[in-house]
């Protein structure tokens, strides 16, 4: 207990110092890495928690970037609204899509999602007076505005520490989640679903949730992403950003919350700089991920860690 | 030159076409029923087989001027591969469904790049290997596409020929039905698997050899034709083959004519509709059983 | 009449499931008052598994009623009549695998009450934890608390599988061959704790072990090909000769 409150205390200190020590680039990354780290807990809610494999994320993320986006370009709203905007129309996509993909799961679960994404995908491709189609849309970043105080997301230390406030609120948010007795049930269906329903658990119930509350964090990463590069195009949508999750989730482990933001934080790099000197590197993205599930099913990380705690 | 359609013509087109993309797209999409329903496997590469047709149709005409030397390499290299990727990475997480998608996720990937570092990123066309139009019921249409039509709809038959009527067909569906009894009955499931994957994987590799005159190829060009036999297997129930057929007819037919009136992408909305409607109404397929 | 009518706990009329041609369970008309251990016992494939699974809402009935407790159950969902107060232990052993025995317990127990915060930390249900304890003992696994399911025995998962059936505090109690595949030993202890049990609550048992029926059952139904073709208490049934045909028929 003890050591995990210095771990906690020393993980914060190390993330606070790093905002104003980073150099351009790397603050860049980090502030990349916080982003999408919401997005792999989101993930593992369903996926590593409730063991719904989903190939089809990537439509909350761009409905939140465009939720985002779209009323600050049109109709110039402040940060704090626009982002609600976002959040609450991801949610209602949310319960839409869910109530048709969850009430089958398993393969029909994986169907529908990647049917919903690549419908989405080129739906946001046509329909370019909306979304700007492949070229995307530009816009202006708002003040963040408290009270009195403003802070610019232009400057990149503020918006360091913006995203990084986003990942502790939703790391303490879920983490709340998969303690609280609703946890404990979404990993019993995971675990067995028809034993779940037999002691009493509206399985449907449970399982919806936790699909909308993974569409609500994705968004939010979503949105937060889009207004990190003040744009959002068609690609918001595309179908390899579902398969991010995956990937992260399949390194660092299921079911762990933090397993796969350490995910995050080994492959975005490797991606980053494998993608600079050979354009081909989602290839190995490929074959990484076939080694994965066939030689280390539990993910990269938490097979380490078995060895480490065996030996 | 060309004289104005009538909307009697248009509506004659549509069916035209509706039919010819049905047949194309049936023989994608039973594979991909097939596969699924004997060993319950999503197989995210699918489309990247019909994609791999139609790059090798391709080949066919750029290296030897041969179209139908294309297609034929075409259906058996993607045989040779599929059997390849059923023994080497399917068979390791065979009852794992979460992981079997994985798999042919990664799978799609290296086949996608593979083909963007050979063959390259822009779009091609492959000229029409007939290259005459019937005029009929006042209209003009390539007579390569009602080849197209004829030449799916053999291999259908001869699909259902072989299912239906050979030993192997008998055990591909016995195994469907239930693999204990089968493998009790002296059938070799294994094999039966590999037979299937690789069969499936060439279905969906002359689906898009055949397309290749008719569509632009290109090295994502399997992901629309994914979204699209994945609505029609749902719609037809999973694992049906009846239900797939008849499902790739109402889809098809039914987006060529709202595509009178509308984009290419209203009309697959309203098939994702439609889809969301057979999941309220009956949720395994309008023709499940 | 009335006061008959008020101690039934669980009634089946005319109930009939089919799958396909074959008929597994065939115009079976069950009245069981509360209290009793009723066993059912009949060849295999007579039904025995699909009656259950129809009782607790897995199956829906192709014809026929249900009743619990005089309310009408038949066609709701499985979470719906667990709550009402049917719990089910499977002829196959049903548990959370990758979960400690306490935490498979938990679950169950956690069904039964309404917590006014739902993001409270699960470890902050003192009032759960003491109840999951005392399951435990009752049960027998005191001593394995914190293992993890999938590494007990098969005769600890069956344990635990009853246990968890029994964290919901059912009404009724129905238990699919719980003696199947024990050693003699754990059989003792399970018929003796099924014994124990049925002083508490009703219970409808499925077993092939004859001694054990004739010991604990109250009554015994007979069921061949999806039919009751004959109830009474363990000394009628033993004497029956249609019962005697139907098992000496299948024995061979
Ligand atoms: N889900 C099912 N689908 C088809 N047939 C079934 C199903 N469940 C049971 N059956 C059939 O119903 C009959 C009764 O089965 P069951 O209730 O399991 O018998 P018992 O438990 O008495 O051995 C058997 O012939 C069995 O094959
Ligand atoms: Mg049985």
């Amino acid at each position: 207990m003890k050591n995990r409150l210095i771990l906690y205390v020393l993980v914060l200190v190390i993330l606070f110092s790093l905002g104003f020590t980073l150099p351009t680039d790397m603050r860049s990354l980090s502030i990349d890495i916080f982003i999408f780290a919401i997005y792999a807990m989101a993930y593992d809610i369903l996926y590593g928690y409730t063991g719904q494999f989903s190939y089809g994320q990537a439509v909350f993320f761009g409905v939140a970037a465009y939720g985002l986006l779209l009323p600050v370009l049109h109709t110039n709203t402040n940060l704090w609204v626009s982002l609600t905007i976002a959040l609450v129309i991801t949610v209602v996509f949310g319960i839409v899509l869910g109530f048709l993909a969850v009430r089958l799961g398993g393969a029909y679960f994986v169907i529908i999602t990647i049917i919903f994404n690549l419908t989405f995908y080129l739906i946001a491709l046509d329909w370019i007076w909306l979304t700007g189609g492949d070229d995307g849309l530009t816009f202006r970043a708002p003040k963040i505005e408290f009270g009195v105080f403003s802070l610019s997301l232009y400057d990149p230390v503020v918006t360091y520490y913006f995203m990084l406030s986003f990942l502790l609120a939703s790391y303490l948010i879920l983490k709340r989640l998969i303690s609280s007795p609703i946890g404990k049930v979404l990993i019993a269906i995971r675990e067995n679903e028809e034993r779940a329903q037999l002691i009493g658990y509206n399985v449907f119930r449970y399982k919806l949730l936790a699909y909308v509350v993974s569409a609500l964090f994705t968004g939010l990463s979503g949105a937060l992403y889009s207004l990190r590069t003040r744009y959002a195009s068609a690609d918001y949508f595309n179908i390899a950003l579902s398969v991010q999750p995956i990937i992260w989730t399949l390194v660092g482990g299921a079911g762990t919350l933090t397993g796969p933001i350490v995910g995050v934080i080994l492959i975005n790099p490797l991606i980053y700089y494998i993608g600079v000197w050979w354009k081909h590197y989602l290839s190995i993205i490929g074959a990484l991920m076939i080694f994965v599930v066939i030689y280390s099913p539990k993910g990269i990380v938490g097979n380490l860690i078995n060895k480490i705690e065996k030996s | 030159m060309p004289i104005e359609p009538t909307i009697v013509n248009k509506i004659i087109l549509a069916i035209l076409n509706g039919v010819v993309w049905a047949l194309i797209i049936a023989l994608v999409a039973l594979g991909l029923t097939l596969i699924f329903g004997l060993m319950d496997i999503v197989n995210i590469a699918h489309g990247d087989f019909y994609m791999l047709g139609a790059v090798l149709a391709w080949y066919g005409v750029a290296l030897f001027n041969n179209f139908w030397l294309g297609a034929v390499m075409a259906m058996i290299f993607t045989a040779i591969l599929g059997a390849v990727v059923e023994r080497s990475i399917i068979r390791p997480v065979e009852g794992l469904p979460a992981f079997t998608v994985v798999v042919t996720i990664g799978l799609s990937y290296i086949i996608q790049q593979s083909v963007l570092a050979t063959f390259g990123g822009s779009p091609q066309t492959v000229p029409e290997p007939i290259r005459l139009t019937i005029e009929f019921l006042g209209i003009r249409y390539p007579a390569y596409r009602l080849f197209v039509a004829g030449v799916s709809g053999l291999a259908l038959i001869a699909l259902g020929v072989f299912l239906f009527k050979t030993p192997y067909g008998l055990w591909i569906r016995a195994s469907m039905q239930d693999k204990e009894i089968a493998s009790a009955m002296g059938i070799n499931v294994s094999n039966v698997y590999i037979m299937t994957f690789s069969l499936g994987a060439m279905l969906s590799a002359l689906g898009g050899a055949l397309a290749a005159p008719i569509t632009q190829v290109f090295y994502l060009m399997g992901l629309d034709v994914l979204a699209i036999s994945f609505i029609i297997v749902i719609i037809g129930g999973l694992g049906s083959l009846k239900g797939t057929l008849i499902a790739a007819f109402i889809i098809s037919l039914l987006e060529n004519f709202i595509t009178l009136v509308a984009t290419p992408t209203e009309a697959r909305v309203i098939s994702l509709l439609i889809m969301g409607a057979v999941l309220l109404i009956r949720p395994k397929g309008l023709f499940s059983t | 009449m009335k006061d008959s009518e008020k101690s039934i706990i669980i009634e089946t009329h005319e109930l009939t499931k089919s799958f396909g041609g074959l008929v597994a369970l065939n115009n079976v008309n069950l009245r069981i008052p509360k209290g009793e251990l009723r066993a059912i016992i009949g060849p295999n494939g007579a039904g025995k598994s699909t009656l259950l699974n129809t009782i607790t809402g897995r199956l829906t009935p192709t014809s026929g009623e249900i009743y619990f407790l005089g309310e009408k159950i038949t066609g709701l969902p499985p979470h719906e009549i667990a709550r009402r107060g049917i719990a089910l232990s499977l002829q196959i052993v049903q548990v959370f695998p990758n979960l400690s025995v306490f935490d498979n317990i938990w679950l169950g127990v956690k069904m039964r009450f309404k917590t006014r915060n739902p993001f409270i930390h699960w470890r902050q249900l003192k009032v759960i934890e003491e109840k999951v304890i005392e399951i435990c003992k009752k049960i027998g696994l005191e001593n394995k608390i914190d293992e993890i399911a999938s590494n007990l025995s098969h005769g600890d998962q069956r344990l635990l599988d009853i246990a968890i059936a029994l964290s919901t505090n059912p009404k009724l109690l129905l238990l699919d061959e719980p003696l199947a595949g024990l050693s003699v030993k754990e059989r003792r202890h399970v018929s003796n704790l099924i014994k124990e049990l049925s002083q508490e609550k009703t219970i409808i048992l499925i077993e092939h072990d004859i001694d054990a029926v004739m010991r604990l059952a109250d009554r015994i139904t007979v069921l061949d090909r999806g039919r009751v073709i004959a109830e009474g208490t363990p000394r009628e049934i033993s004497e029956d000769r249609q019962v005697q045909e139907v098992y000496i028929g299948s024995r061979e």
